[in-house]
């Protein structure tokens, strides 16, 4: 029976750690639910999954809860729920590292190559666009500062890389990927921040932005250097 | 009676003396006397001729041996002619008669005899042989006695004489054990089997020739036997018998390109026979690759010049034929001929891992994965170049040589053992075990050494459970999936060049699992693996088998795959697939709104693009597939860590 009691009681901290609670709304709020292709109107009371994707429109807000946790997302945002989370550092230094490890390894593709012979080049039609792409890439960047902000600052790096992987017009964008490199900093992960300078140095940058990552660059290589 | 004391005599001396150590390894230095156990390092025929001459102040050469021997793999077979072993000894009796003018003597003849032997020793391994030498004896006895008769007017005495012949083998067994490369200890018996048809316990009279006296002794005994190289030029050798009857030597080795020239000596005591140290016993001999000659010197420390009596004879009785109380000084001369050319050994095997049992579904991977990994070792003081091979049984009837390796003087190397598994290999229905040779050579095409090992073969459909590997069963079919591919869409009307990867994926998904009716349990077989053809035919498998036919569909148009391996945490695995849509980041919202339904990998050039997780058990539809592919994906693979934590690993195919 003890066990029984003890097994509830850890699925129902499990649960519970699964979901969030819409406390407050405001304006327009929608979620996609886990895997689905369809918008639904977010209402109070609703409870939401760690799975789904939550999205305010401008001048909107929603105020989410889980066990006591509270995360408001304000206008022009959207976040992953499943971001809404402490995350240690080793877990946030692993997470980076999937950048890497997703990739397709760098070899090259012999024995299974693509069989054009048989059916020429693909000359099809590019898929047309479900949406406008940037304009949700800016509300989960959005989502993702708002992420920091309410200090959850090693999730927020992993929101916003999340972005950045999948948003390349918000990867090139300075201010975004500088705001994360200062993020990365005040972790005191100068080795990921100094990569990610690496990588911002490879865009197409003004002479002060260029200034700026310079300093930014030798600033953090003299912690990197302290520190060890 | 015959006296206790007196016992076995020294045994273990051959005509070679004490000349062997761990270099001269082409030719047999020794012969059954020395090497009752028969272990031999000869590497194929060899054939020996032994000559003596006896120093007795008459100029003599005799043949005293003429023998043969023969490697076999492990076994070795050894065959001697010995006309030269024989004694013959005359005594006088002390009565004499006179004929005419001549005072004669009644005489006794007494010869023995070692007519041939056979000797055959097997390697258990390359430190234990065990073996066993058989001799064959002869002894003839004649005695002179005279014959009285008388009539009227005569007494006539005439000389007779009565012959005795006995005959018997002589059995004995040997071991010899090599702990280190250096140092051989061995261990025989004496006299352990004798076969004979003649009473030895017939007293008989004092002086009659049937007395057991004038036998040979075959009072049992055992022998132990040492050999230590300390330095790779000097070698030690002894041998101590039962009787307390020893022999020690050196012997010192000048190593010469494919020639050695070595000098030794050894001394025994023999329990019967004096002084103390009974005899010396230099030695001298100079081998290349196609003879050995060795000439030795026996000298005797006491005077063998003085005539022995008949008395003194049966006191002290034949131990053995060649070194008793009687025998003289001699000078041998042994010719070994190597009749079939084989180089010296340079390098030898250590020890060898099998490391990877055959696969025959893997065969391109035996191209960078050897099967086995030797320690070889380099026995000369050169840097040797060895050329490793090695075939299996039933997969391959020719040497498969792996890289060519270098190897510093007497150091170890591990060498890598690669096989070719051609297209011809027959498929096995059932997984069999089958012998793997594995050689090491040097100079010539003749293997230095070879070690035979046990490799599981398994059947075609035979999977070792390492994702990765699932990629030959995807490769192995493509030809046909291409077909079977082009099939689907001809029967669907579709112009294929007017659809993107996606639709592609998305068309061939559907009509794939159309034609499905089954899934098995996940991994249910996680050693078998289904090829895609089979999976076809059978309308159905668990998902390795739905994997990997889906991927040989989709690579078999140009459509990149890689598995999902969803690692085992309650013992069981899962495999699914993550497919190219060949779209940009820019161009996923146009496939869906939904970001945790793909992945951006950027390709081996730097592009990314995204990939699309497909569940594919679910055989319901394409849409329902990628979303349970999905949702499992972005839980275990992403939110959970597990691609960095190594609990989901993508295995591109290749």
């Amino acid at each position: 029976m003890k066990t029984i009691i003890i097994l509830i009681f850890v699925a129902l901290i499990t649960t519970m750690g699964q979901e969030f609670t819409v406390e407050k709304i405001s304006g327009t709020v929608k979620v996609l639910k886990d895997s689905s292709e369809e918008w639904q109107q977010v209402k109070i009371t609703d409870k939401l999954s760690i799975k789904d994707l939550v999205l305010t429109e401008n001048k909107s807000f929603v105020q989410l809860s889980n066990n006591d946790q509270k995360f408001l997302l304000k206008g022009n945002a959207a976040i992953g729920l499943v971001h809404i989370k402490q995350v240690s550092k080793n877990d946030l230094v692993l997470a980076l590292a999937l950048d890497e490890i997703r990739n397709v390894p760098k070899i090259k593709r012999n024995s299974l190559a693509k069989n054009t012979a048989v059916y020429g080049t693909d000359n099809s039609a590019k898929p047309t666009s479900k949406m406008g792409g940037d304009l949700f890439g800016t509300k989960k960047i959005n989502g993702a500062k708002l992420l920091c902000e309410a200090g959850y600052m090693e999730s927020s790096v992993i929101a916003a890389k999340e972005v950045f992987r999948n948003y390349p017009s918000i990867a090139s964008n300075f201010n975004y990927r500088i705001y994360f490199v200062n993020v990365l900093d005040q972790l005191e992960l100068y080795q990921e921040a100094l990569s990610e300078i690496t990588r911002i140095q490879k865009l197409d940058l003004t002479d002060e932005q260029k200034y700026k990552v310079k300093k930014q660059n030798e600033e953090i290589s003299i912690k990197l250097i302290e520190n060890n | 009676m015959l006296s206790s004391k007196f016992n076995l005599a020294q045994q273990s001396i051959d005509d070679y003396g004490f000349i062997e150590n761990f270099n001269n390894i082409n030719f047999r230095m020794n012969s059954l006397e020395s090497n009752i156990n028969n272990y031999s390092t000869v590497q194929d025929w060899e054939l020996s001729l032994a000559f003596k001459s006896i120093m007795n102040g008459v100029s003599n050469l005799n043949l005293n041996r003429i023998s043969i021997g023969k490697k076999l793999e492990n076994h070795y077979l050894y065959m001697r002619y010995t006309p030269g072993i024989k004694q013959e000894y005359q005594f006088n009796s002390r009565a004499e008669f006179i004929v005419g003018d001549s005072v004669q003597n009644y005489k006794t003849y007494l010869t023995y005899s070692e007519k041939y032997g056979f000797g055959y020793s097997h390697s258990l391994s390359q430190k234990l042989t065990f073996g066993i030498s058989m001799r064959y004896f002869q002894q003839e006895f004649t005695e002179e006695y005279p014959a009285y008769f008388s009539n009227d007017s005569t007494n006539i005495i005439q000389i007779r004489s009565e012959n005795a012949k006995k005959h018997f083998w002589r059995g004995d067994f040997g071991i010899e054990y090599l702990p280190y490369n250096n140092l051989s200890l061995s261990l025989s018996t004496l006299n352990m089997i004798i076969l004979k048809d003649f009473d030895a316990e017939n007293e008989g009279d004092e002086f009659n020739i049937n007395t057991p006296k004038f036998n040979i002794r075959e009072k049992k005994g055992a022998v132990f036997g040492l050999k230590y190289s300390p330095v790779n030029t000097f070698t030690f050798l002894g041998k101590y018998e039962t009787s307390n009857s020893f022999i020690l030597g050196a012997n010192y080795n000048f190593i010469f390109d494919n020639a050695n020239l070595t000098i030794g000596s050894a001394v025994f005591h023999d329990k019967n026979q004096r002084p103390f140290i009974a005899a010396i016993f230099p030695s001298i001999s100079y081998s290349n690759n196609l003879f050995n000659l060795t000439v030795s010197y026996l000298k005797y420390l006491d005077d063998r010049s003085e005539a022995k009596s008949l008395d003194q004879f049966k006191n002290y009785g034949i131990h053995n034929i060649q070194n008793n109380y009687f025998s003289a000084d001699r000078i041998n001369f042994m010719l070994n001929f190597a009749l079939s050319f084989r180089n010296k050994k340079q390098v030898k095997f250590i020890d060898l891992q099998i490391t990877s049992n055959i696969f025959p579904i893997f065969k391109d991977n035996y191209i960078d994965e050897p099967i086995a990994t030797g320690q070889i070792v380099n026995l000369t003081d050169k840097v040797i170049s060895l050329k490793p091979s090695c075939s299996i049984d039933d997969i391959t009837s020719e040497r498969i040589y792996s890289p060519i390796q270098s190897i510093q003087p007497y150091d170890t190397l591990l060498v890598p053992f690669f096989i070719l598994v051609g297209d011809n290999v027959p498929a096995f229905e059932k997984t069999k075990i089958s012998q793997a040779k594995f050689y090491i050579t040097t100079l010539s095409e003749e293997p230095d050494d070879e070690i035979l090992k046990p490799i599981l073969v398994h059947n075609k459909n035979s999977w070792d459970g390492n994702v990765i590997n699932l990629r030959y069963f995807v490769k192995s079919e493509i030809k046909n999936s291409n077909r079977y591919v082009k099939k689907i869409f001809e029967s669907l009307q579709k112009n294929i060049l007017s659809l993107n990867s996606f639709e592609k994926i998305k068309l061939l998904f559907n009509e794939f699992v159309k034609n499905l009716n089954y899934v098995s349990d996940r991994r249910a077989t996680v050693d078998f693996v289904q090829f895609p053809s089979e999976t076809i035919e059978l309308r159905g498998g668990d998902c390795d088998d739905l994997s990997v036919c889906l991927s040989s569909l989709l690579e078999s148009i140009g459509i990149q795959t890689a598995f999902i391996d969803y690692k085992p945490k309650d013992g069981l695995g899962h495999v699914t697939l993550l497919v190219n849509t060949n779209l940009s980041p820019d161009e996923a919202n146009s496939i869906t709104i939904n970001e945790r339904k793909f992945l951006v990998r950027k390709n081996y050039t730097g592009v990314e693009e995204i990939w699309i997780p497909i569940e594919v058990t679910s055989l319901t539809n394409f849409d329902e597939s990628w979303n349970l592919g999905a949702t499992k994906f972005y839980s275990e693979a992403i939110d959970n860590l597990g691609l960095s934590k190594n609990n989901v690993e993508i295995v591109d195919i290749y």
